[in-house]
């Protein structure tokens, strides 16, 4: 799946533009490597996050097309969150 | 006191004082040309207006809070986007100008905090807010939009680079030197430019109206030419009166007896019969004046706004009338044609088929007349034409004089509508003349959510007989009451050859005919048919009264229009002595 499109329904990121962005930016890794928006992604990849301030670090668990609202949290495991979420 | 440079510069000193620091929560577009910022505070909120409306650019804190429309404006939704949850960094005025940057700080897509500044000229006509990234210089949006068909100076678009307004080429009041600000001041004025005028052109910052105050305050007559005034008032004027107006502020309100009527940033002289309030902020002057203000100004435009719609009306009705009274003079002249007919007629079996032209004598015998004939018809088949070019005149004439009428009558309404509307003093007044011209179609009416009285319901009366009687009180309520809520085996009354009320007198499944129907109830009923109707001041009313079932309503018709027929008469004096007691028993 795309990276930026996984971003999208995982709900890391509001929109996939937004998301398309961020990568464009140089703001995601995908396994310690930048990544582009049209980077492919597995289950098991470990993305590393910049927004702004906050430094997410998540594991992909699942993917998928169509996400209810409910679901979406469980498609990552949060790994690592610099400064941690109070 | 206009919203000048130095208004704007003790405002934006408050300004900083109160919101630096602060974070915008809500952005609203009220009007087409004003923005409510809502800015939170430790305690409470307050709003920040800010309107570029060419006569009263202005911003400032209100307490007022102002309308938010349902369907907010694309630039509003850009402005949320961009700005709402931004913090304020500081409000700074751009070199003694009509114009404030609010620098605010905002988080972008990115989550990243970038640096976005609001731009706000209060330059008359051609003010603007518009939004810009200062990094880059580029226009996000802009409040107006224009090209350089409009502007050759600048383009307000968004991504274009922006170019703020030309300068005026004047002196910064606040760091120019005395030499300068003499050489100036008579330099590009001649000797006959009052100091008042020269004033506005040497400096920046104030507008006319502040420059006058200024020359009143050094005890020069604004209106004296500048070769008379001497070394002393200029220096005076430089030295001592522009650096305190400019270096402290004392919010004043100048009141007459109707409330506040201008306010300055400094204490003017005192303008006889008026009062002089001072106010501890210029926000808090700001805001009496502009609330008095504002009612005024949207009062006005409302009654110029009408003013203009009825205008075009009646010049519309105006020159429908010119060409009818045209096409009315035209269709008189038919008369002639019927005589020409009758002579042909008359005459026919004298003239041989073929002619183009006759001269006929009149039937007075004095006089002849030319008549033009078609050749090939006979004079009879040509008499026939002119017959039917009679008719037609004829008809057009009686048409036309009805559409005349008509047309006479919504000018007078209109006229009268004009009048009505230059007396009205309150928004309220005009609202209802606005409410009338909806209701008889002269304006489209808005989908205002207007809180409608609640339908009324017929009149109700109980006859003598303990039989209800109905009595409809307009013509929508008559067409509902007859068509709708009554039974088939209903009685049906309305007064012959008036306007009026649609009677329903309620009856019994047992009564089958018309001679069961009891005779009290059957006249208490007509009576009432009588009363509510146009003839109720006449000695003798006819009433018509069949079953409901005999009542229909033609195609198209209008509210209240019906046709009946195998009907009955009664004759009944509406003013007739049971005619209290019957009133007596309305019921709700």
């Amino acid at each position: 799946m795309r990276l930026d499109k996984y971003l999208k329904v995982s709900r890391l990121i509001k929109r996939r533009t937004v998301a398309k962005e961020f990568a464009e930016n140089e703001r995601i890794t995908v396994n310690g490597r930048v990544a582009k928006p049209s980077t492919k992604v597995n289950v098991g990849d470990i993305l590393t996050i910049h927004m702004g301030g906050r430094q997410i670090t998540v594991e992909i668990l699942e993917l998928k097309d169509n996400v209810k609202t409910g679901e979406a949290q469980s498609l990552y495991r949060v790994v690592n969150e610099e400064p941690p979420r109070d | 006191m206009p919203f000048d440079g130095l208004a704007i510069s003790h405002l934006v000193r408050e300004l900083n004082q109160q919101l630096a620091g602060q974070r915008i929560e809500k952005i609203y577009q009220p009007e087409k040309d004003q923005l409510t910022l809502v800015v939170r505070q430790k305690r409470g909120s307050s709003q920040l207006v800010i309107s570029i409306n060419h006569r009263w650019g202005r911003m400032y804190i209100t307490r007022e809070r102002g309308a938010n429309p349902a369907q907010p404006t694309a630039f509003c939704m850009l402005l949320r986007k961009h700005l709402e949850g931004a913090k304020i960094l500081e409000f700074v005025q751009q070199d003694f100008d009509r114009v404030v940057w609010l620098k605010v700080l905002a988080l972008n897509d990115l989550m990243e905090w970038q640096e976005k500044v609001l731009v706000c000229e209060f330059t008359g006509k051609n003010a603007n807010v518009i939004l810009i990234d200062p990094h880059k210089n580029i226009i996000v949006d802009g409040m107006k939009r224009y090209g350089h068909e409009l502007s050759s100076h600048r383009e307000v678009q968004p991504g274009v680079e922006y170019v703020p307004p030309p300068s005026q080429d004047k002196l910064n009041p606040s760091i120019c030197d005395y030499s300068m600000f003499y050489r100036s001041l008579w330099s590009d004025s001649n000797q006959s430019t009052t100091i008042s005028t020269a004033l506005f052109r040497t400096l920046k910052g104030f507008s006319p109206a502040t420059c006058r105050e200024l020359c009143n305050l050094a005890g020069v007559d604004p209106d004296s030419p500048v070769g008379e005034c001497g070394d002393y008032e200029l220096s005076n004027l430089f030295y001592n009166i522009i650096p305190a107006v400019i270096a402290e502020a004392n919010p004043t309100l100048v009141e007459g007896a109707n409330g506040p009527e201008e306010y300055f940033s400094f204490i003017p002289v005192r303008p006889e019969n008026k009062n002089l309030v001072s106010y501890d902020s210029l926000n808090l002057a700001m805001d009496t004046f502009y609330n008095l203000k504002l009612a005024q100004i949207r009062f006005e435009s409302l009654q110029a706004n009408i003013s203009r719609n009825v205008k075009t009306l009646l010049d519309k009705a105006y020159r429908k009338l010119f060409f009818q009274e045209g096409d009315l003079e035209q269709a008189k002249k038919g008369e002639i044609l019927k005589v020409y007919g009758e002579l042909l007629t008359a005459y026919g079996h004298q003239i041989p088929k073929g002619q183009s032209k006759v001269k006929l004598p009149n039937f007075d015998g004095q006089r002849e007349t030319e008549i033009e004939l078609l050749p090939h018809l006979t004079p009879h088949q040509n008499a026939q034409r002119y017959f039917k070019q009679y008719a037609k005149a004829k008809k057009t004439l009686a048409r036309l004089e009805e559409l005349i009428a008509n047309n006479r009558q919504e000018i007078r309404y209109l006229e009268s509508i004009l009048v009505a509307l230059d007396k009205a003093s309150t928004v309220g007044e005009i609202e209802e003349i606005i409410d009338e011209l909806e209701e008889q179609g002269f304006v489209k009416s808005k989908s205002r959510s207007r809180s409608r009285p609640p339908a009324s319901s017929p009149r109700r009366f109980m006859s003598t007989d303990g039989l209800t009687i109905w009595v409809g009180r307009n013509n929508r309520q008559n067409e509902t009451l007859t068509l709708k809520t009554s039974r088939k085996t209903d009685l049906w009354l309305h007064a012959q050859g008036y306007a009026g009320a649609h009677v329903i007198l309620e009856l019994p499944p047992s009564i089958n005919g018309i001679d069961e129907v009891p005779v009290s109830s059957l006249e208490e009923a007509a009576i009432l048919a009588g009363y509510f109707s146009q003839g109720k001041d006449a000695e003798k009313v006819a009433v018509d009264y069949t079953f409901r079932s005999q009542v229909k309503k033609p195609r198209g018709a209008r509210p209240g229009m019906v046709i009946y027929d195998n009907y009955w008469t009664v004759f009944i004096n509406p003013s007739d002595p049971r005619l209290p007691a019957i009133l007596q028993t309305a019921a709700d």
